[in-house]
């Protein structure tokens, strides 16, 4: 029986990767960070990163956040060019991914079950910077910062609209390009300050 | 000091250059301070990237047909087996329950019954059988007015003419290659916009072909990669054969990607033009959009 509803589940992930015929055309797709290549790739991920994170005892939710940090470095590599297709399917990269960071995830909430694990040593993925926690933290920096130098980086970084569209829809209240950037430069400034008290930035 | 901090996004984006470039450079050689806020800057651009693509991606997750979560939840094998056994129980209970009807009500209902289904594919998909039929007293979901705008961005889009398209991927001389432009051209023909986008991904081979370009920009669009595809109306706003078509369809790109107020500021400039050639569909656009 369970197979039948595993095959369920399969045609179901395979609904949602149908714009996909194969490998390469998946990879494309998460090249382009398309919403539906996103999608497609964790409906397949997902069964097998559920497993990963119950044989570490991680909650549903926590599973959830490890899904979304996995698809989230896979897609950091491929921006950055460290990860490019070989052939494989997508998938299977970020499995190997989950496998590596389930290890670590949130440890610091399951820390009082995990002594045998401390011999293990860190195994931490390089310029992670779209993990979970990572973001959560930097998410909680941006709320210190006051409104408009929030709204500056926001727009800018996480909207990525561009200064003469913030200028033209009157979105700050800057308005020439040049005063918004400067004092956007002052914000980041405030931001990394902050960063560093709370010891995210490794530099 | 202060002047370079000014100066840091711009070096950090590559887009300082010449003099200024050169004194940045030469600032941060000799001042340690400087360079380690550069590099403290950079990491924070970088995790500000991060945090961007991450909640890409947790937006396509939470609008996925199975949410992570219940996908999780439903991949627990004793959760479905148990759940399929009391389905199977109550079928069971409940087909051996019917009454058994009589022979002769069957026979006289039978010509009154409506036809039956037709039968699914023995290929179809599981999922795809059970699907129920949505009920029309359901009400519309929340999101039905980007779906309508996305409707009416579709419907409103020109699309490149087919001369066009088949002018573009005539090979001029036999015996020669097709070039990756005329290569997308053929394939637009064939709606391959997935090709086309590949063919055309470089710059390079848009540059200086307006015909190319446009082709790309429409491929885009199919592929719903809205603002892709704006980024190449905006290019060729100042083209003499596509300005008016780039200019419109920049305005379906913003439609579709729900961006009401650049979409009001766009179409009011349009109405209130009347040499513009799309000034009636401009009328009927913003007719269609003010109507609930």
């Amino acid at each position: 029986m369970a197979r039948i509803l595993d095959l369920f589940l399969d045609r179901k992930s395979n609904r949602v990767c149908k714009a996909y015929a194969d490998h390469q055309m998946l990879f494309t797709g998460l090249e382009l960070e398309e919403t539906m290549a996103i999608q497609c790739l964790s409906s397949k991920v997902s069964g097998s990163i559920f497993n990963i994170g119950k044989g570490y005892r991680l909650t549903d939710d926590d599973i959830e956040e490890l899904i979304c940090d996995c698809v989230t470095l896979c897609l950091q590599k491929i921006r950055a060019g460290s990860y490019v297709f070989q052939g494989f399917d997508p998938a299977t990269f970020v499995i190997e991914i989950a496998k590596n960071k389930a290890r670590n995830f949130r440890r610091s909430a399951v820390r009082h079950d995990t002594g045998d694990l401390d011999q293990v040593g860190e195994r931490p993925v390089e310029d992670d910077f779209g993990s979970f926690a990572d973001t959560e933290l930097l998410e909680k920096l941006l709320a210190q910062l006051d409104p408009n130098c929030m709204n500056l980086i926001r727009l800018k970084y996480l909207e990525e609209r561009r200064d003469k569209e913030v200028i033209e829809e009157k979105l700050t209240q800057y308005s020439t390009v040049d005063a918004l950037k400067n004092h956007r430069s002052r914000c980041m400034k405030r931001l990394v300050e902050l960063g560093a008290t709370a010891s995210l930035l490794n530099n | 000091m202060e002047k370079f901090y000014e100066q840091m996004e711009d070096y950090l984006h590559g887009t300082l250059t010449g003099k200024e470039l050169a004194e940045f450079e030469k600032a941060i050689l000799s001042d340690a301070d400087l360079a380690k806020s550069v590099a403290q800057h950079r990491e924070m651009t970088q995790r500000l990237a991060a945090l961007q693509l991450r909640n890409k991606v947790k937006s396509a997750l939470n609008n996925a047909p199975a949410k992570a979560k219940k996908v999780s939840f439903f991949a627990s094998r004793t959760i479905w087996t148990m759940a399929a056994t009391l389905t199977l129980l109550a079928a069971a209970i409940w087909f051996f329950n019917q009454p058994s009807r009589p022979a002769q009500q069957i026979a006289v209902e039978k010509p009154t019954e409506a036809p039956p289904a037709p039968a699914p594919a023995e290929n179809a998909p599981i999922a795809e059988q059970t699907t129920p039929v949505p009920d029309k007293n359901i009400p519309a979901p929340k999101n039905e007015k980007p779906n309508r705008q996305l409707a009416l961005a579709r419907e409103f889009q020109i699309r490149p003419s087919s001369d066009m398209v088949r002018d573009a991927a005539q090979i001029t001389e036999p015996g020669t290659v097709a070039t990756p432009a005329q290569q997308a051209a053929e394939a637009f023909e064939k709606q391959n916009y997935r090709r086309v986008n590949e063919l055309l991904s470089s710059e390079e081979t848009v540059a200086g072909d307006p015909t190319a370009r446009s082709l790309r920009a429409a491929a885009r669009f199919e592929l719903g990669q809205y603002m892709a595809a704006a980024n190449d109306y905006d290019a060729l706003k100042n083209s003499f054969q596509y300005k008016y078509e780039a200019r419109w369809n920049y305005l379906q790109c913003q439609l579709a990607s729900g961006k009401d107020a650049e979409v009001k500021k766009l179409l009011d400039a349009m109405v209130q033009d009347p040499r513009y050639p799309y000034h009636k569909k401009a009328l009927e656009l913003r007719n269609k959009l003010s109507a609930k």
